[in-house]
Formats: structure tokens, C-alpha cells, sequence
């Protein structure tokens, strides 16, 4: 690679983690540093040969996956390796974590502290829009620990998904698993949630082809803090 | 204080206010909501009040479909 002394001057590396690499014209480029957790990829088309790009999953693996953006109103929110940490907000929602690259996720949404005894739902989201078209079809088994009574619990057409009912002591946690959120067919999901009074195991689907890219978490009343965890499962 | 914070991969940080439509849905969630707790407390008073007219507790109703 040649260094001209006219791009000598150029090639300063602008931020944390740009790299300087050759171009196509053999000459000195800078490569700025890319997205967190991306790793260093030879391609020929680029100006650099070089891009970056998200690390190839093994046979099997299961990727925390980084929301391109959060919303959250109320509260704060901040990301960290790919945990989304909500305090006390009214909604919080991930954009950008699913995607074409997988079939299937689960997220996890851990330590619930909700203001009051409240139900917490989720929702799906597309470009930044939460879907909230009465398509939402939900059942499932409510089991309480104190006298230990089932219920059934269901929606048929509702407009959101429910996890369970938490509250402001317990720090409980929800498991949901989501088949095919980002193809053009119907979402699935089921979930598993050790909520306040009861355990509720539920499944259901989203009546519509929308290709969903983000989820948004909320109370149905008052305010919410949790952390919550994407993951994509290696087709 | 805006109603919504973005925050994006890269740092950027957007500060805005409800949309027409957010505005909308969350008047709506509300809606859904009182008429859920309505129900569910229908539904609980028609429980108390057949148990009472049964002349059973809560507990023997359950023993009794267990």
C-alpha cells in the first residue's frame, strides 16, 4: 500500500476505533470504527475490501441481539451489550431487533417492578409503530399459588399481548418466545410468566402478515422498570 | 419535558412529543382498560352473589368442582 503525502494528512482517524486500511486505489483510507459487537469482514465490494458486519452464528447458536434504537416515554432508558434497561417508564420499546437474518427469537423481560399491581403487556412493532389492531389472539392457564385454582385466561381479538400481573417487591420475570416475527405470515408466540398471584403459561398469534422489527413493553397503568434481553436462534 | 426519548445506536437522541395517533391509542388503551376492570368486577360480584344465594364459601364451591 502507498501513502501519498497528500493522503498522509487525511487519513488521521476521526474517532475511537477507526482503522486505517488501503483502498481500491491503493491508497490510504480510513475505515471508521463499526456498530458495537460487529466484527471485521472481507468484502471485495467495498471501497476497502473491508466492512463491518454482525459475527456469523455458529450451528445452534442463540445471539443477544443490539436494538438499532429505543423509545421509551416516561422514565429513562439505556442499552448496554444489548440489555435494555427501563426505569420507571410508561412504555418502552426496542426497534431494529428483528430482522431477516433469523425465524425465530425469545426476549426475556426481567425483574418486573411495576408501580402498582398492574398486568404488563407487549405489543409488536413495525418501523417505529406499534401495532395495536384488534388481531391480537391470546389463551392460556392461570394458575394462582394460594389455593392453587386454575383459570383460563384468553383474548380473541384483543389489541395487545399479556404477560402477567406484577408488582413493586417481587422483581419477577417473563420468558416469551416469538416464531417468525419478521415474515410475511402470522406471528406466533408463547410465553411462560411467574407473575405475582398466579403462573401463567399462554400462546397465541397476530392474525396478519405484517413483518415485525420491534416489540414495545408497558403497564396497563402507572410505570414499569425491568431489563429486556433479545435473542435471535440460529435458523 | 417531551413524551417520547429515542435514543439511537450511534447516540443520537430524539426528543418529541406524542404523535395524533399515540395520543389516540393511549386514550383508547384507557377506554379498554376501565371496561376490563368493569367486567372483572361484574363477574365478582355475580360470583359473591351466587355463592351467598348457595349458601357456600369460595372454598367449598371449589371443593365441591375439584
Amino acid at each position: 500500500m502507498a501513502i501519498t503525502k497528500a493522503t498522509a494528512s487525511s487519513i488521521a482517524p476521526a474517532a475511537k476505533g477507526d482503522l486505517v486500511v488501503g483502498s481500491s486505489t491503493n491508497d490510504a483510507a480510513v475505515l471508521s470504527v463499526g456498530t458495537n459487537d460487529h466484527v471485521l469482514t472481507a468484502d471485495s465490494s467495498t471501497a476497502t475490501g473491508l466492512k463491518w458486519a454482525a459475527a456469523a452464528s455458529g450451528g445452534g447458536s442463540i445471539t443477544l441481539i443490539t436494538p438499532t434504537s429505543t423509545a421509551n416515554s416516561g422514565g429513562s432508558v439505556s442499552t448496554s451489550g444489548g440489555a435494555v434497561t427501563a426505569s420507571s417508564v410508561n412504555s418502552v420499546s426496542l426497534n431494529g431487533v428483528f430482522s431477516s437474518t433469523y425465524n425465530n427469537y425469545f426476549f426475556t423481560v426481567q425483574e418486573i417492578i411495576a408501580s402498582t399491581n398492574v398486568d404488563v403487556y407487549f405489543r409488536m412493532r413495525a418501523s417505529g409503530t406499534d401495532t395495536t389492531a384488534a388481531d391480537h389472539n391470546r389463551a392460556g392457564t392461570k394458575v394462582t399459588y394460594s389455593a392453587g385454582a386454575s383459570s383460563v385466561v384468553n383474548d380473541n381479538a384483543g389489541t395487545f399481548f399479556m404477560l402477567g400481573q406484577y408488582d413493586a417487591t417481587n422483581k419477577l420475570s417473563s420468558y416469551v418466545h416469538l416464531y417468525h416475527p419478521n415474515l410475511a405470515t402470522d406471528t406466533n408466540y408463547y410465553s411462560l410468566n411467574p407473575s405475582r398471584d398466579a403462573s401463567i403459561i399462554q400462546g397465541g398469534f397476530l392474525n396478519n402478515n405484517t413483518q415485525y422489527d420491534g416489540i414495545t413493553v408497558y403497564p396497563s397503568s402507572g410505570t414499569l422498570s425491568c431489563t429486556i434481553r433479545v435473542y435471535g436462534l440460529a435458523n | 419535558m417531551a413524551d417520547v426519548v429515542e435514543i439511537f445506536a450511534d447516540g443520537t437522541r430524539i426528543e418529541r412529543d406524542f404523535t395524533e395517533a399515540e395520543i389516540a391509542q393511549i386514550e383508547k388503551d384507557k377506554v379498554d382498560l376501565a371496561a376490563k376492570q368493569a367486567e372483572a368486577e361484574a363477574k365478582a360480584a355475580q360470583k359473591a352473589a351466587l355463592l351467598e344465594r348457595l349458601g357456600i364459601s369460595e372454598s367449598e364451591a371449589r371443593l365441591l368442582l375439584s
